[in-house]
């Protein structure tokens, strides 16, 4: 890998050294990026689960309903 | 004009406010976080004490800030719920306590993985360390809370009082390194002349901004959910699915 210009690192490995503290910097934007991932992907899933719960409950309604019409006829 | 103002705040209105803006929010977040990234972690330079470690600030601070800062909107929606009996007003004061509660622990995990390369340790039971501590707890609390009881008008008005209860924590955490001793550096971007070099100082408010657009859009996404949930019986959310 050749020199990045302009930035504070002169390589690869020593952003990834991040000066003999890469375990901690990259353990802390690894562990602050997950979490804001999770958190997404929990209400994205939360929101999911929620609509098809209600669709659910609307199709047994109407079947319920539909079996009270044509036992009444 | 409160009538007005009621019919605008309804649940129907929110859940249809909610759902145009958030994409636009996120999208804006996303961008900014990224932007923050690179600049931090590539384009800033290493602190003349902290070396490289500093870059574990843009994360943490921003993150220390919007714990708190949650806090605060989920305790001003509370107080809104409770006075004007507005429903809008309790789901997004419920929607505000995951969020917080993942900013809370984000900024305890960062700040213990600063915390044992710089003072040698991962976690010390001073003031600040530990009245963030409590704030998770109270978050966990309040999200238990609700579970705990059946009825929801009533779970909303016992996690309102609650969140308002908790509110005399915030000052101890923000105070807590001017009053007692303690490992954690002082205030140094909440003054009115900041102790921050400028070059240090871009990228930590690019992040304070992301992380601010990260909470309405997911409070907003949130919201949306628990609204359908509280109004699964209704007519709009009926025609709705």
């Amino acid at each position: 890998m050749g020199e990045i210009t302009g930035m504070s690192f002169s390589s690869w490995s020593a952003f990834l050294d991040m000066g003999g503290y890469g375990l901690y910097v990259w353990g802390s934007y690894g562990f602050a990026l997950a979490s804001i991932v999770w958190v997404f992907l929990a209400i994205w899933w939360q929101h999911r689960r929620q609509l098809d719960q209600l669709r659910t409950i609307a199709q047994r309604q109407a079947e319920l309903e539909k079996r009270e019409d044509e036992s009444e006829a | 004009m409160l009538a007005n103002l009621r019919q605008l705040a309804s649940p129907k209105n929110f859940y249809q406010f909610a759902g145009t803006i958030y994409p636009w929010i996120l999208f804006l977040a996303v961008g900014t976080l990224c932007f923050g990234l690179v600049w931090g972690l590539l384009y800033s330079p290493p602190d003349y004490q902290q070396g490289e470690t500093v870059r574990i600030m843009y994360l943490h601070v921003p993150m220390a800030i919007m714990s708190m800062a949650a806090y605060m909107v989920m305790a001003g929606a509370s107080a809104v719920g409770l006075v004007w009996h507005l429903k809008t007003a309790h789901i997004v004061a419920r929607s505000c306590a995951p969020i917080g509660a993942m900013f809370t622990l984000v900024t305890l995990v960062t700040g213990a993985l600063w915390g044992k390369p710089m003072w040698g340790t991962w976690w010390q039971w001073d003031a600040r360390l530990t009245s963030e501590l409590i704030l998770l707890f109270l978050y966990l609390g309040y999200i238990g809370l609700y579970q705990a009881i059946d009825v929801v008008e009533t779970a909303e008005r016992a996690c309102a009082l609650l969140a308002l209860v908790g509110v005399v924590n915030i000052p101890i955490i923000h105070f807590s390194v001017e009053w007692w001793h303690t490992l954690h550096q002082g205030p140094t971007i909440s003054r009115l002349n900041p102790t921050i070099d400028a070059s240090l100082m871009g990228p930590l408010y690019l992040m304070i901004l992301a992380h601010w657009m990260i909470f309405m859009a997911y409070v907003l996404m949130h919201s949306r959910t628990a609204i359908l949930a509280r109004e699964r019986k209704t007519q709009w959310v009926k025609s709705l699915v």
